[in-house]
């Protein structure tokens, strides 16, 4: 939709997301699942994604390193993660470049489903059932975690090593106010202030100054 | 000129983001010196994969 209609990505992505909740919840009466129990196959996908560790390390912080290392490969050395940047910076200059736009969008938003999924996986692995609550506000840490670490929300800038920074910062930034015992309303007060002022942040550098919009 | 983003840019980004962390820690552990516990830590790197697998995917449809 977004490369082939031009819906704007933020449209397509809540209304999607929209969609995919209502079938969620007409698939199970808007009922959580039963627990998954604690079997020998059950236990062990609990095991493999969340609970278990190797090396003195989770499981899961492994997944989400190699899938990291993998899409930064993807996305740095390879054709098809240039073309991805190139459409971010220049879309025009890109399409006229040869690249064909249509497939790098399809591309960079089939990583963004993929990632979603594991994320999907990792958080069933977590409740160890199917929680119709599960990933509310999902997309605005996605968006934080990406802007934290310098991705820039106008396409085209960033490296893909920031978002372990920009994931650590929120995560260190709810873990530490809940440890400080911060009221949830404070919480989310600090961390919308963090998300704005990077995206700000981001906005002005892009822009090289604030230029006030001149009186006509 | 203006418009112009050097991939220096970005690496200063990603380290301010960093410095962030580290300050963060140094912060959190001081209102709370059960913050920096070994069990803490490990539990805050678990608590970082659902941001970190999604903020790859929106780093991605940003780009």
């Amino acid at each position: 939709m977004v490369g082939k209609f031009k819906l704007p990505p933020f449209i397509a992505t809540l209304g999607t997301m929209t969609i995919g909740r209502g079938i969620a919840q007409l698939a199970n009466n808007n009922y959580n699942t039963d627990n998954i129990g604690s079997a020998g196959a059950a236990q062990a996908f609990k095991d493999i994604l969340y609970y278990g560790k190797t090396a003195g390390i989770f499981n899961g912080v492994w997944i989400a390193l190699i899938i990291w290392a993998i899409f930064f490969y993807i996305l740095s050395f390879t054709r098809s993660g240039r073309h991805i940047y190139a459409i971010g910076s220049n879309v025009d200059a890109a399409r006229l470049s040869g690249v064909n736009v249509f497939a790098a969008t399809t591309k960079a938003y089939m990583v963004s489903s993929f990632c979603a999924f594991v994320t999907g996986l990792v958080t069933l692995a977590q409740s160890g059932m199917g929680d119709m609550s599960a990933g509310m506000s999902y997309e605005m840490y996605a968006v934080a975690a990406a802007v934290i670490g310098g991705i820039s929300t106008l396409g085209g800038s960033g490296l893909l090593v920031g978002v372990i920074a920009g994931a650590s910062v929120w995560a260190i930034l709810q873990s530490g106010l809940t440890f400080a015992k911060v009221p949830v309303a404070y919480r989310n007060i600090v961390i919308g202030i963090l998300v704005v002022a990077c995206v700000l942040f981001d906005v002005i550098r892009r822009n090289g100054t604030h230029r006030p919009k001149a009186k006509s | 000129m203006g418009k112009k983003v050097t991939i220096s840019q970005s690496a200063a980004s990603v380290i301010t983001a960093f410095v962030g962390v580290v300050i963060l820690m140094i912060v959190f552990s001081f209102m709370n010196p059960n913050f920096i516990k070994f069990d803490s830590i490990m539990a805050l790197l678990r608590s970082i994969v659902p941001y970190l697998l999604v903020g790859i995917g929106q780093a991605t449809a940003f780009w």
